[in-house]
């Protein structure tokens, strides 16, 4: 698995930060992406390339109820990365959740870069 | 007391970056006065990490909007000082770690402290805060006297 570099300067999007872990039968990517809804994340499979997007609304939001922003540092709430899957991993097993600002993926490698045991006979 | 630098975060490690930091603190050395000094509680050296703040004004209240992923409500300490409002806690690993697995750590893990100095006084007893989707959300009601006051005076 390798990364898509390059961070995009002057540019108002995140990239959010990551801890990728390689399990025996899965690798697990963390994405931090606080301040969204399950339904601001969008996962895309393009070819071998895994990106990663959200778009959350809080100044928005907060506009409408009478609030002016006079401090940002988080704001506007918009992420996006990309990685490159290596060849084995099962593009169908891939599952995600969102807890607690943490965007979790679970990337199931394919039967054969499993390891398998062989019994001796 | 001050506002705790924020800097923008790396996602690169960099080995200059340190070097820079130094250069940086030096040179604040040097323009700050001792009184500053004083209430510093950021070691030189120290690398740590400040959550992102964003905060809102309307006429009632003061809204501060944290990031803190990936935490349990109950590793956030939240005070309030006078005018000054004061979050801290500790980010600690979900789990045992071996670093043989991991391909990538980007993500800060350990305490971290932030002060906010607040622009008007606030009802200390009904400061409210909740934590949603890795977000810290602290509201302050102004004090009745702090609010903006519009008086009408007759044109005689």
């Amino acid at each position: 698995m390798s990364l898509i570099r390059g961070r995009k300067r002057n540019s108002l999007v995140i990239e959010p930060l990551v801890n990728i872990e390689e399990l025996e039968k899965e690798i697990v990517l963390e994405a931090e992406m606080p301040g969204l809804t399950k339904d601001d994340i969008a996962l895309e499979l393009k070819d071998n390339t895994l990106t990663i997007k959200g778009k959350g609304k809080d100044a928005e939001d907060m506009t409408a109820k009478g609030y002016t922003l006079i401090h940002r540092e988080r704001c506007p709430l918009e992420y996006q990365r990309s990685f490159v899957l290596s060849e084995d991993i099962d593009k169908n097993k891939i599952y995600a959740e969102y807890i607690n600002g943490i965007l979790k993926v679970r990337l199931v490698k394919s039967e054969d870069a499993q390891p398998k045991k062989i019994d001796v006979s | 007391m001050a506002l705790i630098p924020w800097r923008p975060r790396e996602m690169w490690w960099d080995p200059f970056r340190d070097l820079e930091r130094i250069q940086n603190e030096i040179n604040r050395l040097f323009d700050a006065s001792l009184l500053d000094l004083r209430d510093r509680d950021v070691g030189l050296l120290e690398g740590v990490w400040t959550p992102a703040v964003d905060i809102y004004d309307s006429k009632d209240n003061i809204v501060v909007k944290a990031d803190l992923p990936g935490m349990n409500k109950e590793e956030i300490d939240v005070s309030v000082h006078k005018n000054t409002l004061i979050i801290k806690g500790e980010k600690k690993r979900e789990k045992e770690i071996k670093e043989k697995d991991f391909i990538r750590t980007e993500r800060y893990y350990g305490s971290f402290n932030r002060v906010i100095p607040l622009s008007s006084e606030v009802q200390v007893d009904k400061v409210n805060a909740t934590y949603k989707n890795g977000v810290l959300e602290i509201t302050l009601p102004k004090k009745e006297e702090a609010k903006p006051k519009q008086l009408k005076i007759e044109v005689k």
